[in-house]
Protein backbone atom coordinates (compact mmCIF):
# COMPACT_ATOMS: atom_id res chain seq x y z
CA UNK A 1 0.00 0.00 0.00
CA UNK A 2 1.37 3.43 -0.83
CA UNK A 3 -0.85 6.13 -0.03
CA UNK A 4 1.99 8.38 -1.01
CA UNK A 5 2.07 7.70 -4.80
CA UNK A 6 -1.17 8.59 -5.04
CA UNK A 7 -0.38 11.82 -3.09
CA UNK A 8 2.08 12.60 -5.37
CA UNK A 9 -0.27 12.71 -8.25
CA UNK A 10 -2.73 15.05 -6.27
CA UNK A 11 -5.01 11.82 -5.49
CA UNK A 12 -6.37 11.39 -2.01
CA UNK A 13 -6.72 7.89 -1.09
CA UNK A 14 -8.30 6.23 2.23
CA UNK A 15 -8.37 2.51 3.11
CA UNK A 16 -10.61 0.45 3.31
CA UNK A 17 -10.61 -3.26 5.19
CA UNK A 18 -11.68 -6.05 2.99
CA UNK A 19 -13.03 -7.51 6.17
CA UNK A 20 -15.61 -5.53 7.87
CA UNK A 21 -15.63 -2.84 6.00
CA UNK A 22 -14.14 0.21 8.34
CA UNK A 23 -12.52 3.12 6.55
CA UNK A 24 -8.74 3.41 7.83
CA UNK A 25 -6.53 6.45 8.18
CA UNK A 26 -4.07 7.04 7.58
CA UNK A 27 -4.07 3.65 5.21
CA UNK A 28 -2.39 0.54 6.80
CA UNK A 29 -2.37 -2.66 6.06
CA UNK A 30 -4.17 -4.01 8.12
CA UNK A 31 -8.08 -2.75 9.85
CA UNK A 32 -6.85 -1.22 13.49
CA UNK A 33 -10.52 -2.42 14.12
CA UNK A 34 -10.19 -6.91 12.70
CA UNK A 35 -6.84 -7.01 11.16
CA UNK A 36 -8.47 -7.42 8.04
CA UNK A 37 -6.40 -6.75 4.63
CA UNK A 38 -5.90 -3.19 3.74
CA UNK A 39 -6.92 -1.65 0.18
CA UNK A 40 -7.09 1.67 -1.48
CA UNK A 41 -9.74 3.79 -2.06
CA UNK A 42 -10.74 6.89 -3.50
CA UNK A 43 -10.99 9.19 -0.51
CA UNK A 44 -14.04 11.44 0.24
CA UNK A 45 -13.36 14.87 -1.46
CA UNK A 46 -15.65 17.07 0.98
CA UNK A 47 -15.65 16.87 4.81
CA UNK A 48 -17.36 19.60 7.46
CA UNK A 49 -14.68 21.97 9.50
CA UNK A 50 -14.25 20.77 13.33
CA UNK A 51 -12.18 23.90 14.34
CA UNK A 52 -9.67 26.07 13.08
CA UNK A 53 -7.35 28.70 13.78
CA UNK A 54 -4.94 31.53 11.56
CA UNK A 55 -1.62 32.40 10.88
CA UNK A 56 -0.99 35.81 9.38
CA UNK A 57 -3.61 35.49 6.75
CA UNK A 58 -4.19 31.84 6.30
CA UNK A 59 -6.74 29.85 7.70
CA UNK A 60 -5.60 26.11 8.48
CA UNK A 61 -8.48 23.69 9.33
CA UNK A 62 -9.25 20.54 10.53
CA UNK A 63 -11.95 19.12 8.58
CA UNK A 64 -13.86 16.17 9.55
CA UNK A 65 -14.88 13.89 6.08
CA UNK A 66 -16.21 10.44 7.76
CA UNK A 67 -16.46 9.26 11.69
CA UNK A 68 -12.78 8.00 11.16
CA UNK A 69 -11.04 10.32 9.01
CA UNK A 70 -10.03 13.96 10.08
CA UNK A 71 -7.23 16.13 7.73
CA UNK A 72 -5.43 19.29 8.29
CA UNK A 73 -5.45 21.53 5.66
CA UNK A 74 -5.43 25.01 4.43
CA UNK A 75 -8.64 27.32 3.60
CA UNK A 76 -7.45 28.54 0.00
CA UNK A 77 -9.89 31.60 0.59
CA UNK A 78 -12.97 32.94 2.97
CA UNK A 79 -13.65 33.04 6.67
CA UNK A 80 -14.52 29.45 8.07
CA UNK A 81 -16.86 29.08 10.23
CA UNK A 82 -17.52 25.19 12.79
CA UNK A 83 -19.53 22.95 10.52
CA UNK A 84 -18.63 24.37 7.73
CA UNK A 85 -19.06 22.31 4.44
CA UNK A 86 -15.51 22.48 2.42
CA UNK A 87 -13.86 20.43 -1.08
CA UNK A 88 -10.77 19.56 -0.69
CA UNK A 89 -9.46 22.06 -3.47
CA UNK A 90 -5.87 20.03 -3.68
CA UNK A 91 -3.95 17.55 -1.66
CA UNK A 92 -0.12 16.28 -2.64
CA UNK A 93 3.52 16.07 -1.05
CA UNK A 94 6.07 19.03 -0.74
CA UNK A 95 9.49 18.57 0.97
CA UNK A 96 8.31 15.55 2.50
CA UNK A 97 5.16 16.91 4.00
CA UNK A 98 1.69 15.99 2.72
CA UNK A 99 -0.72 18.90 2.26
CA UNK A 100 -4.16 19.53 1.53
CA UNK A 101 -6.07 22.51 0.66
CA UNK A 102 -9.60 23.16 0.71
CA UNK A 103 -12.55 25.87 -0.23
CA UNK A 104 -15.69 26.26 1.43
CA UNK A 105 -18.72 25.11 -0.32
CA UNK A 106 -21.24 26.58 2.19
CA UNK A 107 -21.01 30.29 2.93
CA UNK A 108 -20.52 31.32 6.82
CA UNK A 109 -24.00 32.59 6.90
CA UNK A 110 -25.33 29.74 7.03
CA UNK B 1 3.69 -4.40 44.82
CA UNK B 2 6.75 -3.69 46.76
CA UNK B 3 7.08 -0.01 48.26
CA UNK B 4 9.32 2.53 45.37
CA UNK B 5 10.40 5.57 46.03
CA UNK B 6 12.79 8.51 45.00
CA UNK B 7 16.35 8.44 46.75
CA UNK B 8 18.71 10.86 44.68
CA UNK B 9 18.33 13.17 42.29
CA UNK B 10 20.61 15.41 39.62
CA UNK B 11 20.27 18.50 37.59
CA UNK B 12 21.73 20.49 34.39
CA UNK B 13 20.67 23.36 34.46
CA UNK B 14 19.19 24.36 31.34
CA UNK B 15 19.97 26.46 28.68
CA UNK B 16 20.66 27.11 24.83
CA UNK B 17 24.07 25.32 24.71
CA UNK B 18 25.39 23.06 22.12
CA UNK B 19 26.71 20.65 24.36
CA UNK B 20 26.50 16.42 22.82
CA UNK B 21 23.70 14.77 24.74
CA UNK B 22 26.19 12.09 26.41
CA UNK B 23 28.12 14.83 27.93
CA UNK B 24 24.39 16.22 29.21
CA UNK B 25 23.53 13.05 30.56
CA UNK B 26 26.74 12.25 32.33
CA UNK B 27 26.79 15.52 34.05
CA UNK B 28 23.06 14.63 35.40
CA UNK B 29 24.60 11.66 36.86
CA UNK B 30 27.78 13.39 38.72
CA UNK B 31 25.05 15.67 40.17
CA UNK B 32 23.09 12.90 41.55
CA UNK B 33 26.28 11.31 43.08
CA UNK B 34 27.27 14.42 44.57
CA UNK B 35 23.71 14.87 46.18
CA UNK B 36 24.14 11.90 47.52
CA UNK B 37 26.97 10.90 49.44
CA UNK B 38 26.24 7.11 50.66
CA UNK B 39 25.13 5.77 46.83
CA UNK B 40 27.46 3.64 45.66
CA UNK B 41 27.93 2.45 41.50
CA UNK B 42 27.19 -1.02 42.50
CA UNK B 43 24.11 0.09 43.80
CA UNK B 44 22.50 0.87 40.76
CA UNK B 45 20.90 -2.17 38.63
CA UNK B 46 19.67 -0.63 36.32
CA UNK B 47 20.43 2.55 33.19
CA UNK B 48 17.56 4.03 31.77
CA UNK B 49 18.35 6.96 29.03
CA UNK B 50 15.13 9.07 28.21
CA UNK B 51 15.82 11.42 25.02
CA UNK B 52 14.24 12.04 21.69
CA UNK B 53 17.95 12.34 20.34
CA UNK B 54 18.86 10.10 17.39
CA UNK B 55 21.61 8.51 18.96
CA UNK B 56 21.39 4.84 19.32
CA UNK B 57 22.30 2.78 22.92
CA UNK B 58 22.53 5.70 24.68
CA UNK B 59 21.87 4.02 27.90
CA UNK B 60 24.99 1.62 27.80
CA UNK B 61 27.03 4.20 26.75
CA UNK B 62 26.16 6.56 29.95
CA UNK B 63 26.61 3.25 31.77
CA UNK B 64 30.06 3.00 30.19
CA UNK B 65 31.13 6.66 31.02
CA UNK B 66 29.96 6.62 34.53
CA UNK B 67 31.98 3.85 35.44
CA UNK B 68 28.55 1.07 35.93
CA UNK B 69 27.89 -1.93 35.04
CA UNK B 70 23.77 -2.22 35.28
CA UNK B 71 22.18 -5.44 34.57
CA UNK B 72 19.23 -3.55 32.98
CA UNK B 73 20.45 -0.85 30.38
CA UNK B 74 18.04 0.98 27.31
CA UNK B 75 16.53 3.89 26.40
CA UNK B 76 12.72 4.90 26.81
CA UNK B 77 11.37 7.49 24.15
CA UNK B 78 7.64 8.76 23.88
CA UNK B 79 8.20 12.53 22.98
CA UNK B 80 7.51 15.04 25.86
CA UNK B 81 6.45 12.59 28.34
CA UNK B 82 9.67 9.92 27.26
CA UNK B 83 11.03 11.45 31.06
CA UNK B 84 7.93 10.36 33.07
CA UNK B 85 7.29 7.15 30.92
CA UNK B 86 10.93 6.26 31.99
CA UNK B 87 10.24 6.83 35.88
CA UNK B 88 7.13 4.57 35.37
CA UNK B 89 9.68 1.89 33.51
CA UNK B 90 12.14 2.15 36.77
CA UNK B 91 9.51 1.85 38.87
CA UNK B 92 7.53 -1.58 37.35
CA UNK B 93 11.23 -2.87 37.54
CA UNK B 94 11.72 -1.88 41.09
CA UNK B 95 8.22 -2.61 42.59
CA UNK B 96 8.26 -6.55 40.78
CA UNK B 97 11.98 -7.06 42.39
CA UNK B 98 14.05 -7.52 39.12
CA UNK B 99 16.12 -4.53 40.79
CA UNK B 100 16.75 -2.55 44.10
CA UNK B 101 17.57 0.75 42.02
CA UNK B 102 17.35 1.80 38.61
CA UNK B 103 19.03 5.34 37.50
CA UNK B 104 16.83 7.10 35.06
CA UNK B 105 18.78 10.27 33.48
CA UNK B 106 17.16 12.52 30.27
CA UNK B 107 18.59 14.75 28.54
CA UNK B 108 17.77 17.35 25.03
CA UNK B 109 19.33 19.45 23.00
CA UNK B 110 18.06 22.48 22.02
CA UNK B 111 17.52 20.88 18.48
CA UNK B 112 15.80 17.87 19.23
CA UNK B 113 14.06 15.76 16.82
CA UNK B 114 11.10 15.21 18.98
CA UNK B 115 9.67 18.50 18.02
CA UNK B 116 7.92 17.18 14.84
CA UNK B 117 6.17 13.95 14.72
CA UNK B 118 6.66 12.98 11.20
CA UNK B 119 4.26 9.71 11.32
CA UNK B 120 1.25 11.45 12.26
CA UNK B 121 0.62 13.02 8.29
CA UNK B 122 -3.15 13.80 8.83
CA UNK B 123 -1.38 16.86 9.95
CA UNK B 124 -0.44 17.83 6.43
CA UNK B 125 2.19 20.28 6.39
CA UNK B 126 0.77 21.93 9.60
CA UNK B 127 3.24 18.96 11.55
CA UNK B 128 4.97 21.88 14.44
CA UNK B 129 3.19 22.02 17.33
CA UNK B 130 2.37 25.56 17.29
CA UNK B 131 -0.41 24.33 15.13
CA UNK B 132 -2.46 22.06 17.48
CA UNK B 133 -1.56 24.15 20.37
CA UNK B 134 -3.61 26.83 18.13
CA UNK B 135 -6.50 25.05 17.55
CA UNK B 136 -6.49 23.68 21.26
CA UNK B 137 -6.50 27.69 22.16
CA UNK B 138 -9.23 28.65 19.73
CA UNK B 139 -11.31 26.05 20.85
CA UNK B 140 -10.61 26.74 24.47
CA UNK B 141 -10.90 30.34 24.04
CA UNK B 142 -14.48 29.84 21.94
CA UNK B 143 -15.90 27.31 24.35
CA UNK B 144 -15.40 28.47 27.61
CA UNK B 145 -15.38 32.78 26.70
CA UNK B 146 -11.85 32.66 27.49
CA UNK B 147 -9.69 36.05 26.52
CA UNK B 148 -6.40 36.54 25.81
CA UNK B 149 -5.92 38.76 28.60
CA UNK B 150 -6.41 35.52 30.78
CA UNK B 151 -4.46 33.17 28.85
CA UNK B 152 -1.59 35.63 29.51
CA UNK B 153 -1.61 35.26 33.13
CA UNK B 154 -0.76 31.42 32.81
CA UNK B 155 3.23 32.80 30.73
CA UNK B 156 2.97 35.60 33.40
CA UNK B 157 2.56 33.21 36.86
CA UNK B 158 5.50 30.89 35.25
CA UNK B 159 7.78 33.71 34.25
CA UNK B 160 7.61 34.84 37.47
CA UNK B 161 7.92 31.88 39.33
CA UNK B 162 11.09 31.02 36.85
CA UNK B 163 13.01 33.16 38.49
CA UNK B 164 13.13 31.33 41.70
CA UNK B 165 14.29 28.32 39.75
CA UNK B 166 18.40 28.46 39.48
CA UNK B 167 18.44 25.67 36.55
CA UNK B 168 15.69 27.66 34.51
CA UNK B 169 16.53 28.59 31.16
CA UNK B 170 14.57 32.19 31.66
CA UNK B 171 14.56 33.99 34.41
CA UNK B 172 13.48 36.84 33.15
CA UNK B 173 10.34 38.75 34.46
CA UNK B 174 7.48 39.89 32.30
CA UNK B 175 3.99 42.14 32.71
CA UNK B 176 0.43 41.01 31.03
CA UNK B 177 1.94 43.86 28.60
CA UNK B 178 4.70 42.19 27.45
CA UNK B 179 3.55 39.20 26.74
CA UNK B 180 0.82 40.29 24.99
CA UNK B 181 2.70 42.45 23.19
CA UNK B 182 5.20 39.71 22.47
CA UNK B 183 5.74 38.50 18.44
CA UNK B 184 2.15 37.03 17.33
CA UNK B 185 3.29 33.43 16.12
CA UNK B 186 -0.31 32.59 15.14
CA UNK B 187 -3.17 34.96 15.88
CA UNK B 188 -3.77 32.41 18.79
CA UNK B 189 -0.55 32.29 20.59
CA UNK B 190 2.20 34.49 21.18
CA UNK B 191 5.59 34.08 21.24
CA UNK B 192 5.77 34.09 25.45
CA UNK B 193 3.04 31.98 25.78
CA UNK B 194 5.18 28.85 23.93
CA UNK B 195 7.55 26.63 25.97
CA UNK B 196 11.53 26.79 24.62
CA UNK B 197 12.59 23.45 23.05
CA UNK B 198 16.55 23.90 25.07
CA UNK B 199 19.21 22.01 26.07
CA UNK B 200 19.14 20.07 29.72
CA UNK B 201 19.53 17.17 31.60
CA UNK B 202 18.06 15.64 34.36
CA UNK B 203 18.69 12.72 36.70
CA UNK B 204 16.50 10.48 39.51
CA UNK B 205 17.45 7.60 41.29
CA UNK B 206 14.03 5.38 41.79
CA UNK B 207 14.43 2.95 44.33
CA UNK B 208 13.16 0.27 46.97
CA UNK B 209 12.20 0.62 50.46
CA UNK B 210 14.82 -1.37 51.81
CA UNK B 211 17.60 0.57 49.77
CA UNK B 212 15.99 3.76 50.36
CA UNK B 213 16.79 3.70 53.58
CA UNK B 214 20.01 3.48 53.15
CA UNK B 215 20.54 6.27 50.92
CA UNK B 216 18.86 9.24 52.43
CA UNK B 217 16.81 10.14 55.54
CA UNK B 218 14.41 11.95 53.40
CA UNK B 219 12.63 9.06 51.29
CA UNK B 220 9.67 10.32 49.10
CA UNK B 221 7.15 7.81 47.95
CA UNK B 222 5.63 6.78 44.65
CA UNK B 223 2.03 6.43 45.34
CA UNK B 224 -0.10 6.93 42.07
CA UNK B 225 1.05 5.90 38.69
CA UNK B 226 -1.38 6.40 35.84
CA UNK B 227 -0.64 6.35 31.78
CA UNK B 228 -3.18 6.82 29.35
CA UNK B 229 -2.58 6.80 25.35
CA UNK B 230 -5.55 7.19 23.21
CA UNK B 231 -3.67 7.59 19.54
CA UNK B 232 -0.46 8.52 17.62
CA UNK B 233 -2.70 11.48 15.56
CA UNK B 234 -3.37 14.69 16.56
CA UNK B 235 -6.66 14.82 14.55
CA UNK B 236 -7.84 11.61 16.31
CA UNK B 237 -9.27 13.90 19.18
CA UNK B 238 -13.00 14.52 18.80
CA UNK B 239 -12.56 17.24 21.66
CA UNK B 240 -10.13 20.48 21.00
CA UNK B 241 -11.09 22.07 24.64
CA UNK B 242 -9.86 18.96 27.08
CA UNK B 243 -7.18 16.46 27.33
CA UNK B 244 -8.96 12.91 27.08
CA UNK B 245 -5.38 11.12 28.30
CA UNK B 246 -4.65 13.35 30.84
CA UNK B 247 -7.93 12.90 32.75
CA UNK B 248 -7.92 9.20 32.66
CA UNK B 249 -4.32 9.12 33.43
CA UNK B 250 -5.21 11.96 36.69
CA UNK B 251 -8.07 9.44 37.73
CA UNK B 252 -5.93 6.10 37.65
CA UNK B 253 -2.87 8.08 39.39
CA UNK B 254 -5.40 9.56 42.06
CA UNK B 255 -7.29 5.83 42.73
CA UNK B 256 -4.27 3.98 43.22
CA UNK B 257 -3.01 6.46 45.47
CA UNK B 258 -6.17 6.53 47.23
CA UNK B 259 -6.25 10.71 47.05
CA UNK B 260 -8.36 13.46 46.25
CA UNK B 261 -7.36 16.31 43.74
CA UNK B 262 -7.81 18.53 46.61
CA UNK B 263 -5.43 16.96 49.04
CA UNK B 264 -2.66 17.71 46.62
CA UNK B 265 -0.32 20.42 48.06
CA UNK B 266 1.61 21.15 45.02
CA UNK B 267 1.48 20.31 41.16
CA UNK B 268 4.23 20.26 38.06
CA UNK B 269 2.16 20.69 35.17
CA UNK B 270 2.82 20.24 31.59
CA UNK B 271 2.60 23.82 30.44
CA UNK B 272 3.88 23.33 26.80
CA UNK B 273 1.55 26.63 25.84
CA UNK B 274 -0.34 28.59 27.83
CA UNK B 275 -3.41 27.01 27.78
CA UNK B 276 -2.36 23.68 28.90
CA UNK B 277 -2.24 24.85 32.16
CA UNK B 278 -6.07 25.61 32.72
CA UNK B 279 -6.71 22.60 30.48
CA UNK B 280 -4.45 20.24 32.88
CA UNK B 281 -6.12 21.57 36.05
CA UNK B 282 -9.38 20.75 34.90
CA UNK B 283 -8.10 16.67 33.56
CA UNK B 284 -6.67 16.25 37.18
CA UNK B 285 -9.88 17.12 38.90
CA UNK B 286 -9.17 20.72 40.56
CA UNK B 287 -11.21 22.85 38.30
CA UNK B 288 -14.27 21.81 36.46
CA UNK B 289 -14.74 22.13 33.04
CA UNK B 290 -13.71 25.80 31.84
CA UNK B 291 -13.10 26.90 35.20
CA UNK B 292 -8.94 26.03 35.12
CA UNK B 293 -7.82 30.38 34.91
CA UNK B 294 -9.71 30.60 38.46
CA UNK B 295 -6.89 28.61 39.82
CA UNK B 296 -4.24 30.15 38.12
CA UNK B 297 -5.38 33.62 39.25
CA UNK B 298 -5.75 32.37 43.00
CA UNK B 299 -1.79 31.75 42.80
CA UNK B 300 -0.81 34.42 41.29
CA UNK B 301 -3.15 36.99 44.07
CA UNK B 302 -2.37 34.81 46.79
CA UNK B 303 1.43 34.36 45.69
CA UNK B 304 1.43 30.68 46.13
CA UNK B 305 3.91 28.58 43.92
CA UNK B 306 1.42 25.30 44.30
CA UNK B 307 1.07 25.47 40.54
CA UNK B 308 4.19 24.74 38.41
CA UNK B 309 6.58 25.98 40.88
CA UNK B 310 9.94 26.02 39.73
CA UNK B 311 8.22 27.74 36.54
CA UNK B 312 6.81 25.22 34.31
CA UNK B 313 7.30 24.39 30.61
CA UNK B 314 6.85 27.93 29.80
CA UNK B 315 9.38 29.29 32.80
CA UNK B 316 11.55 26.43 32.81
CA UNK B 317 12.31 25.74 29.37
CA UNK B 318 11.62 22.07 27.73
CA UNK B 319 14.22 20.24 26.96
CA UNK B 320 12.21 17.25 26.38
CA UNK B 321 13.52 14.08 27.59
CA UNK B 322 14.35 15.84 30.60
CA UNK B 323 11.32 17.72 31.16
CA UNK B 324 9.25 15.11 33.46
CA UNK B 325 12.43 14.09 35.25
CA UNK B 326 12.94 17.84 36.44
CA UNK B 327 8.95 18.14 37.02
CA UNK B 328 9.38 14.80 39.35
CA UNK B 329 12.71 16.48 40.94
CA UNK B 330 10.66 19.67 41.42
CA UNK B 331 7.98 18.02 43.22
CA UNK B 332 10.66 15.74 45.34
CA UNK B 333 12.32 18.74 46.56
CA UNK B 334 8.85 20.11 47.24
CA UNK B 335 7.89 16.99 49.50
CA UNK B 336 11.50 17.33 51.01
CA UNK B 337 11.08 20.99 52.51
CA UNK B 338 13.95 21.83 50.57
CA UNK B 339 12.58 24.07 47.17
CA UNK B 340 14.24 27.22 48.84
CA UNK B 341 12.28 30.57 47.72
CA UNK B 342 9.94 28.30 45.09
CA UNK B 343 8.66 25.97 48.78
CA UNK B 344 5.20 25.88 49.25
CA UNK B 345 3.64 25.35 52.79
CA UNK B 346 4.70 21.92 54.54
CA UNK B 347 3.46 19.73 51.32
CA UNK B 348 2.38 16.22 52.26
CA UNK B 349 1.20 15.25 48.56
CA UNK B 350 2.42 16.22 44.98
CA UNK B 351 0.62 15.47 41.48
CA UNK B 352 3.63 15.64 37.79
CA UNK B 353 1.53 15.99 34.88
CA UNK B 354 3.48 14.97 31.71
CA UNK B 355 1.83 14.83 28.51
CA UNK B 356 3.12 14.22 24.66
CA UNK B 357 1.66 14.73 21.14
CA UNK B 358 -0.72 17.28 21.55
CA UNK B 359 -2.15 15.52 24.68
CA UNK B 360 -2.51 12.04 23.00
CA UNK B 361 -0.63 10.68 25.84
CA UNK B 362 -0.22 11.37 28.94
CA UNK B 363 1.60 10.32 32.70
CA UNK B 364 0.52 11.10 35.90
CA UNK B 365 2.25 10.31 38.84
CA UNK B 366 1.29 11.01 42.65
CA UNK B 367 4.51 11.35 44.86
CA UNK B 368 4.32 12.02 48.74
CA UNK B 369 6.38 12.42 51.86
Amino acid sequence: MNIDKELQKGHFVIGKCTKCGKKVWPPMDFCDECFGEVIMEDGPQTGRITEFAKKENEYFCIIEMTEEIRIMGKLLSGTPKNNQLVKITQCGIVENNYFFEFSLLESANM
Amino acid sequence: MNKVGIAAFGLVKFSLEDKPVESLLLHSVKSLFENCPNLTKKDIDGVLVSTNHNSKYLSPILSEISGIEPKIAHSVENLCNSGSNAIVSAYSYVASGLAESVLVSGAERYDSPGKILEWDKSRGEYSHPIYWASIFTKSYKQKYAVKDEDLALVSFKNHRQSRENPNALQSEDYTIEDILNSKKVTEELRLLECSRSCTGGAAILISSEKKIRELTDCPIWITGIGQKTTSAGFTKNTLFSSMESSTIAARNALTMANCQPKELDVIELHDAFSVCEPMALESIGLASEGKGMTIVKEGISSNNFKINPRGGLIGAGHPLGATGIAQTIEIMQQLQHNADSRQVDSPKKGLIHNMAAASTSSTVLVLEN
